[in-house]
Parts: structure tokens; sequence; C-alpha cells
């Protein structure tokens, strides 16, 4: 048996899927979270019936593409379940009468029911499942309230037998809501005055600075004193001694200790230069980066449930309009600073060939994911704000021009700005723990095994001499243009695979601070790392990867030359 | 209200339920031509100036 669960955008279906099934995905209050359909399992009185989060949609005649495939994967299902968003019944109930000629035994959840009481609505349920004629079950999907009652009716679904006029469908929609629907009384809340100031330019603009501002400081607190307080103090109390055990235990297995161990620097294990599997292998993902990546997600999760990352898209809209996109491509963006493949998975948002080209590729070339930025943090940080506000002020023109340019010569077209602005709720603790516990497994499961297998291959290299045979064909570029010692070749290599170790490839080689910083921008520019590369392959396909990959390296190549040019006149 | 605008607009502004004759508020708009936020019933609803334009309504 196949259920299905479906809805207008952002009224709580992936919660309520959590609920039902126990598989966790992604909920935010903004709309197409849902990108992709995921799948989960209940049993039904000993059944086992497969559930499917099926992405929102507002109407089953088909305005874009998620709606298309959203339509196609309703008419597989056995019984649809929509969710409904109780406080704005009269749209929702437009689905409501569409579903209903599909003619599928069908059960609607009142979803947000304890929120209309908040704005002064009352819903007759009774006469609505009279009306109607489909059972409706108040639900509150974040404290868990009706999700019971809810799987107990799904085997008492049956097709609706409402007859309506299909082309006066508002119409009709507009008797069942005088009929079921008392709006009590509405005055102007906290909430509402919030709103309009938050999108207002005049007020807007300075709150938003305010708030990425906070957001900034937030991570950068939040992350730099888990490491100071935490990770280092585990790192060096606590693994140094037990690696210095097994270095002693390990001195005649030379090849073992240096794969595990690495070189010890004055006797003493180096996180940063020593290399092996156990010391660099497992300090940079998990004493270097793991810190900041888990002050991103958590100030990423209260943005995304309170409601303001649509707003900060309608109030981007202008400036992205330049560079061939629209505001809500500011998603992608701000996921990408987090990890770049969430950022490359969230282009399939957008809608023509055009604006997911550029996307990804202004993605992938000038934000930094949270990794990345967490070892440039270690690497430049003792320069102070010099460094790092020369690597990301240059990231930030370089993300502006491309996109000039991008828009000029991508053919095809960029649409307006169409979405819906959720109202503002208070992010619930439990849900913001869930997804940053989610996406810290993720990053775990993912960047691990390709950090240890980066510093593997890292030693492999240098042990055969590649590193040093590339670096002797490749130190024209690198030295006369970039400026670079032919060493560093060997961080660009391993920066395929990932960028944070190629970053703690640049620590041991003693660099100026000129040579820091176009390294640091040409190492962030290149390429993606090779999961957010797949991804990419995925949503864009190989030709226009490509291209995109000469971008890519293009951009990389002038910046940092002209970087180094320019450096070298001011910075001396 | 009257939608002046293509087929695929009035599809994308009726599936939001924002239809002729239907009431709705201008919240406000962005400068520079950006975009213009509009509110019917519960919904607010964020599109672009030139969309905003195609809409033509009777002040009350």
């Amino acid at each position: 048996m196949k259920i299905l669960l479906t809805g207008n955008p952002n009224v709580g279906k992936s919660v309520i899927f959590n609920r039902l099934t126990g598989v966790d995905v992604i909920s935010s209050n903004y709309p197409g979270t849902t990108i992709d359909f995921t799948k989960g399992f209940v049993s039904l009185a000993g059944e086992r019936a497969e559930i499917i989060d099926v992405p929102g949609i507002y109407t089953l005649d088909p305005t874009c593409k998620a709606e298309e495939v959203a339509t196609e994967m309703l008419k597989e299902g056995d019984i649809i379940i929509q969710i409904i968003d109780s406080t704005n019944l009269e749209r929702n109930l437009n689905l409501t009468l569409q579903l209903i000629q599909m003619k599928k035994p069908m059960l609607i959840a009142l979803n947000l029911f304890d929120e209309t009481e908040h704005i002064g609505i009352s819903i007759d349920v009774k006469k609505l499942e009279q009306i109607i004629g489909i059972s409706c079950i108040p639900t509150c999907a974040l404290t868990g309230e009706g999700i019971k009652e809810l799987v107990e009716k799904i085997k008492e679904a049956h097709p609706s037998d409402f007859v309506f006029n299909k082309e006066e469908r508002w119409n009709e929609i507009g008797k069942i809501i005088e009929q079921v629907q008392d709006v009590i009384h509405k005055h102007h809340t906290f909430s509402e005055k919030l709103r309009d100031a938050s999108v207002k330019p005049i007020t807007g603009i300075p709150i938003l600075i305010l708030v990425l501002l906070s957001v900034f400081m937030a991570i950068r607190f939040l992350g730099e004193n888990l490491i100071n307080y935490v990770f280092h103090p585990l790192f060096e109390n606590v693994w140094s001694p037990l690696m210095l055990k097994l270095s002693a235990l390990l001195s005649n297995h030379v090849v073992l200790h240096d794969l595990l161990i690495g070189r010890l620097v004055n006797g003493a294990v180096d996180y940063g230069k020593s290399f092996g599997l156990l010391t660099t292998g497992l300090f940079v993902p998990i004493g270097a980066v793991l810190p900041y990546v888990f002050a991103f997600y958590a100030v990423l999760a209260f943005l995304e449930d309170s409601g303001y990352l649509p707003r900060v898209a309608v109030m981007v809209d202008t400036i992205m309009h330049k560079l061939g996109l629209h505001g809500l491509a500011i998603i992608p963006m701000l996921l990408g600073f987090g990890c770049n493949v969430p950022g490359a998975m969230a282009t399939r948002i957008l809608e023509t060939r055009k604006e997911k080209f550029i996307a990804a590729t202004l993605m992938s070339i000038a934000v930094p994911c949270m990794a990345l930025q967490a070892m440039l943090f270690g690497l430049l940080g003792p320069y102070g704000i010099k460094g790092l506000g020369m690597v990301f002020g240059t990231l930030l023109v370089v993300w502006f021009i491309l996109g000039l340019i991008l828009r000029k010569i991508i053919r095809g077209t960029s649409p307006e700005i169409f979405i819906e602005i959720p109202p503002y709720r208070i992010p619930y603790l439990s849900g913001v723990a869930k997804k940053v516990w989610m996406r810290l497994k993720w990053f775990i499961k993912e960047a691990l095994p390709f950090v240890l297998v980066g510093v593997l291959i890292a030693n492999l290299l240098y042990t055969f001499g590649v590193i040093q045979f590339i670096g002797k064909i490749a130190a024209p570029v690198f030295n006369h243009f970039l400026g670079l010692p032919q060493e560093a070749v060997g961080a660009l290599i391993i920066g395929f695979l990932r960028k944070d170790l190629a970053v703690g490839m640049l620590i041991p080689l003693n660099m100026t601070l000129k040579q820091l910083i176009v390294s640091s921008v040409v190492l962030s520019m290149y390429f993606p790392c090779v999961a957010t590369f797949a991804v990419l392959l995925k949503e864009l396909g190989l030709i226009d990867l490509l291209k995109s990959t000469v971008i890519m390296l293009l951009s990389a190549l002038i910046t940092g030359g002209l970087l180094n040019l320019i450096l070298s006149v001011t910075l001396t | 209200m009257t939608i002046n605008g293509g087929a695929g607009l009035v599809k994308k502004l009726d599936a939001l339920g924002i239809r002729t004759g239907k009431e709705i508020i201008k919240v406000n708009s962005q400068w520079m031509k950006g975009p213009v936020i509009i509110r019917s019933g519960n919904t607010e609803l964020a599109i672009g100036y030139g969309m905003a334009n195609k809409i033509m309504v009777e002040i009350k």
C-alpha cells in the first residue's frame, strides 16, 4: 500500500512525515524545503505501508517543474493524506477540491490547528467533514497531537462523494468557508508588526544587516569557544599522550608509524604537520572543522525555522537580478556556506537552466564551505582581520563580477521572484536540535572517510614523489604567475578531495601573508570538492558541468594572478 | 482587481487564491523596482515588479 502526503508548501508535511515514520527528514519554515521525495514505512495493524513525503504544491494544474513531478507522483498513490494549514483554510481547500476529483481514498490533517486559536479563527471540523465527505483530523505536528488519530483513520479512508461545479471552484470554496469558518477578531499582533517591519526597505535593510552580523558573530563565538574549551584540550591533553604511547609501541614498524602517526615534531604530535591518519587525519575534520560546522548549522536551523529566509530573498532580489538570478537563489548560497553539497542540491528550487547554471557556478567558486572557512580561520587568524578580510573580500568581489558576466553570456531567461512569505514562528528547540544532529551525522559520515583517504593519498603521493614531480612541472605558473612555492601544488591536488585538508597542507609550508592569501583564494575557487562535483553532475548534466569547471579554473587563475600582482605592490 | 497577465501568471496566482474580484493589500515594495509584497487573506506573497504591474486594482 502506498500512502502519499501532499499539501501546499510549508504546511508541515515533513514534520508529520517524521512523526508517522520515524524517518528523519529536514523541515524548515520556508516553501520548498522538500525538493526530493522521501520514503518511509509505517505499520498499520501489522501491515507494512509505504509513506511518501511529496514536495509541496498549490495546484494539480502544474505551474512549474516541481509541481509537475509532484502531480505525477500523486497518480500512483493508494491513499492520499492532504496536510492543510488550518490558518489558511480557504487557499488549502483549493487543492482539496482538485484532489477529490482524483477519486482516491483521502484523509485530511488540519495541521497547525493550535495556531488558529491564537489568530482568532475557529473551524467547525464536523461540519467540514460533512460537506466534503472526508475525515478531517486536527493535528499539531510539532507536539504530535492528533497524529495517533490520523494513523487510526488511515484504514477508514475512502474517496469523497462531494459534487461541485468545477468551473466555479473558488465560489464553491467560498460557500464552504462561510459555513465552517468563523473569524472572531483580528488585531495587529506583534508578530504581524515584525512581519511588516522586516521587509519594508527602510527598516528591513538595517534589520538584515544586523541579523547577518549577529549570525556571523554567533558562529565565530560558538565555534571558537568549542575549540578553545572542548576540542583543543581534548586533543592536547587526552589524545596526544595516547598517540605518543602508540608512537613508542610502533617504533619498530616505521611504515605503520608513518601512516598512523606521521612525523613527530620535536618529539611531540603536531596536528598541523604530523600528517598521520590518527593525528592530522582525525584532527582536521573533528578538532578544527566540526565545532564550526556545528555552530553554523545551529544558527542556520534557528534562522530557517523562524521563517526569516524568504524575507532575505525578497530584500536581495534586486541585487540578485543583476547576476541573472532572483532572490530565492540566496538560499543555495546560504546553504553552501555550511557545505557546498546541500547548496548544490538546493539549486533545484530555481526554475530555468540559466539560473541553475549561474547559481551553481557562483556558489562553487565564491562560497567557501564551513570546513574550508574553519581551516582558513586557523591559517589566517593569527594575521588578524587583514588576511581573512582580503580572502573573503576577494571572493565577494569575484562572486559579483562573475555574476554580472555570466548573466550576459549565458543564454536563457531569468524569471521574476514568486514566493510565499510564511509567518514568523518561534523555532522549536527539539526540532532545531534534531535538524542540527542530522546534519552533523551527515557531515561526519561524508567528511571523515574523505579526509582519511585524503591523508592516505597525500602520504602516498609524497612518498612516491608524485607531488614533487607535478610541482616541478607546474613551477612556472606557481612561482611566477601566482607567486607561490611549488610545494603548494600538493594542497591543490588534495583539494579536489577535501578543501579543509588541503588548507591543512598549506600550514607546514611557512608561506608569507601574501602567499597565504593568494593560495587560500585559489584553493577556494578552482574546483569544488569531489562530493559537490558529483551532485553538480546530477543537477547540471555533463556538458554544463564541464563549462562550469572551465569557468572555475579560469577565474581562479585570473583572480590568483591579479591578486598576486596587487598584493606585491600593496602588501610589503 | 483584475490580472492583465498571461495565462501562466493568472494560473500561478489563482493557485494561491488570488483572482479577479478578490481583495488584496499591497504590504510594501522594495526599492529600485524590487519585488512587491501583497497580502490576501492569510497569505503573504512576494512577486516581481513586472508581475505586480500586471495586477490592476480598484482602490477601496
